[in-house]
């Protein structure tokens, strides 16, 4: 009887827990789960048409912190049958600025076909918000896919706001003083003419 | 015959809406989907967007171009009777009629359960833009504002008129935080109560505000980011704010919101107007709570008098004039598209100039998705020497102005074709600029048909996980971003609002000719000069939504 409890959970590991647990690949990166929510899940994550190809495009980690290289696997097939496309596709990525012209962080990297996947290594320096652009040509015919993304937590809300909010406040005290120094005013003004 | 006429133009807007709404239900039924038929842009382009959608056909195309010939000279050839304002006023529905719809209109928690819906998005989009991802295609700020409100809005004005004044959150905000009691009535006054400048009692600061914000939205590309889609949110409150606490009632409604004066420009075609219902009542009436205000509620916050109200420009559809009338004088009344455009009275430089500077605004947002657009910054750029952002604003100072340099000369044309008209040219020019807001209106309306359309399927999405934090709120995170109706759809809608925007153009250029003009002959002499910018202008629409439109956000 004693020694219930040990087959109990001999028996438990044996049928409930699961038996191999790997990493399969899904889209070149390596996924945990059947579930496609699941956090080992790619964040970037792209679909596109382009002529007769349909681009897909993973980024691997979803979450790309800043001074990290990220890996980005493209996938260029044709939209009837899936076959792969075997040319050059070329990665330029732009950093975003609200003013002036978008500096090139890297490339244009051009890439061949590697077991069904062109793949690119870039590495962003800085928090910001980028712009992914992928490039290829067929039969004489240019196409270019423009792809957001952000590495990081790119600007802080947060001195915007306290400068708004300074802002207001001084605003109102503003206005509170105005108001007051008018009803003063007014009501000296009554007096006058009441006398 | 005239009272069937009157019927055709009351129905006519609900039934371009039940058919355009009827045709989008059924190609979504049976699969639509625009999204297999997105294309990469071609190289060399340099647009923000991700992919861009297929422009109209050849066919179809120069079929429409076709079709806009024909119905210009048809038009022309169009004898109709001068019809006085009496006549006009006949076709008009009064909606307030029915009691217990007067009842729901003019009660304030009417508007303050609008409100404060839309102050809930306003505010879940000013969260997720400051704190959510920057990935715009994650976030359901631009989204939200750019594609479903921006768009959406002049749908709304199409159709209901002023009704996003109605709700505004900006405005609703402002007035809580002044003193304006929510559930009506007149609460605390924490304003200054200030006159707003008279050098500045125009609408020219609106229109700056949309000039500028053109150049934010497209020459900095504030519609893919989703913190400065928040700032710019921000920005409006602020001025909604000041405003509210120096200036008297709603000066900025009237003079400075840009979102205000637009659609109330362009409000002037809408199928919805307040108006008083007997003028003559007006003229006994003792108290004027209609502009005064009493205890149910203020007076006329835009500074307007309900009893000789004639056009909808700065009418905010607040009701609260439905509300304060002790003779339920003012009502909400249909009417048929373009009524306040048949007999516009008062012209006025600000209102021309806009309605010029709209024409020109919609052309260019929509030329700046296309791939000749990034041609002509390109060649500006190796041209001049200069940056992105500098060839970008002399690229749309030229575009802004050049349309309204050609409606200049051709306005002079038209002088010198009429001939014996007393009216000086600044007259021609002010009055014949009302006549092309129905192309400006519906070129802009078919524009944004294709983002709504398009790209509007991806709010499913967005509401699951608005922040893009990987949520999943209602289970529809992982939605496709399946985008609306069929392209063949697409292109006959856009097709049909810019043949009805130039027919309603060329109606309305006729009764500014009869307006200038007294003998039928001179008046149609100096319409043709005006023929000829229309159908420019409805080519040049058409044209641009031949060419492969480059799209805002790019999908999963």
């Amino acid at each position: 009887m004693r020694r219930l409890p040990a087959v109990a959970l001999a028996l438990f590991i044996v049928v409930g827990a699961p038996g191999v647990v790997g990493a399969h690949h899904i889209l070149g990166v390596p996924h945990y789960a059947y579930d496609e929510r699941y956090p080992q899940t790619p964040v970037l994550t792209y679909r596109v048409e382009a002529g007769r190809f349909e681009l897909r495009m993973t980024g691997y980690p979803g979450k790309i912190d800043p001074g990290n290289r990220a890996t980005f696997h493209v996938y260029v097939t044709r939209l009837d049958g899936g076959a792969p496309f075997d040319g050059i596709v070329t990665m330029t990525v732009f950093e975003e600025r609200l003013l002036g012209e978008d500096p090139v962080v890297y490339g244009p990297m051009e890439a061949e076909l590697d077991e069904r996947v062109f793949k690119f290594h870039p590495r962003f320096e800085n928090e910001a918000t980028y712009l992914l652009r992928v490039h290829f040509e067929h039969e004489g015919e240019p196409w270019t896919i423009d792809l957001p993304m952000a590495v990081g937590e790119p600007g802080s809300p947060w001195s915007v706001l306290l400068s708004v909010a300074v802002g207001l406040g001084l605003f109102l005290v503003v206005i509170r003083a105005v108001r007051i120094k008018q009803r003063r005013a007014a009501a000296a003004a009554d007096r006058m003419v009441s006398a | 015959m005239t009272r069937a006429r009157d019927l055709a133009g009351l129905a006519f807007p609900w039934v371009v809406f039940v058919v355009v709404t009827a045709a989008i239900a059924v190609d979504l039924l049976l699969g639509g989907g625009t999204a297999g038929e997105m294309h990469a842009h071609h190289a060399g382009h340099g647009a923000d967007g991700g992919a861009s959608l297929t422009g109209l056909p050849a066919p179809l195309y120069y079929g429409s171009v076709a079709l806009i010939l024909l119905l210009s000279f048809g038009v022309l050839e169009w004898r109709s009777e001068r019809r006085s304002a009496s006549r006009e006023k006949e076709a008009r529905v009064d909606l307030l009629s029915w009691a217990p719809l007067r009842k729901l209109v003019a009660h304030p928690v009417t508007r303050f359960v609008g409100q404060a819906i839309v102050v809930g998005l306003f505010f879940l989009t000013l969260a997720a833009g400051l704190f959510g991802t920057q990935v715009s295609t994650r976030n359901i700020a631009p989204l939200l504002t750019w594609t479903i409100w921006w768009c959406g809005l002049i749908v709304i004005v199409l159709f209901a008129g002023k009704a996003w004044c109605f709700v505004c959150p900006w405005d609703a905000v402002a007035g809580w935080a002044e003193g304006k009691r929510p559930l009506g009535g007149r609460g605390a006054n924490r304003s200054l109560g200030l006159r707003w400048p008279r050098a500045l009692r125009n609408i020219w600061p609106a229109t700056i505000l949309f000039i500028g914000l053109t150049w934010l939205e497209l020459g900095l590309g504030v519609t893919m980011s989703p913190r400065a889609t928040a700032y710019l949110g921000t920005g409006m409150l602020g001025f909604a704010f000041a405003s509210a606490f120096v200036f008297d009632r709603k000066s900025f409604c009237r003079y400075g919101c840009l979102v205000g004066r637009i659609s109330g420009l362009y409000a002037l075609f809408s199928p919805v107007e307040v108006r008083v219902k007997d003028r003559d009542a007006c003229r006994g009436c003792k108290t004027q709570s209609c502009y005064r205000g009493n205890d149910l509620g203020d007076g006329c916050p835009t500074f307007e008098y309900p009893a000789t109200l004639a056009q909808n420009t700065y009418c905010i559809s607040c009701m609260e004039c439905v509300r304060t009338c002790e003779a339920e004088n003012v009502t909400l009344n249909l009417r048929p598209w373009g009524a306040d455009l048949a007999e516009h009275r008062k012209p006025r430089s600000d209102e021309a100039y806009l309605a010029l500077i709209l024409l020109s605004l919609t052309g260019f947002h929509g030329l700046t998705m296309t791939s000749a657009w990034g041609d002509v910054v390109d060649g500006v750029k190796a041209a001049a020497g200069l940056g992105e952002t500098f060839a970008f604003s002399l690229g749309m100072l030229a575009i802004l102005l050049g349309p309204v340099v050609l409606y200049a000369a051709l306005v002079g044309v038209a002088r010198w074709a009429g001939g014996k008209s007393a009216a000086s040219y600044r007259e021609h020019f002010l009055r014949y600029a009302y006549a092309l807001l129905p192309i400006a209106l519906f070129y802009h309306l078919a524009h944004n048909s294709e983002h709504l359309l398009s790209e509007g399927g991806r709010l499913l999405s967005l509401l699951s996980d608005p922040f893009g934090w990987e949520w999943d709120l209602f289970g529809t995170a992982g939605a496709s971003a399946g985008s609306g109706v069929s392209l063949g759809t697409l292109w006959g809608i856009q097709v049909a609002l810019i043949v009805i925007g130039h027919v309603y153009s060329l109606w309305a250029s006729r009764r500014a000719a009869e307006q200038l003009y007294a003998a039928r002959t001179d008046a149609r002499r100096s319409q043709l000069p005006m023929l000829v910018a229309m159908i420019l202008f409805s080519t040049m629409s058409l044209w641009l939504l031949r060419q492969p439109m480059e799209m805002r956000l790019s999908w999963m």
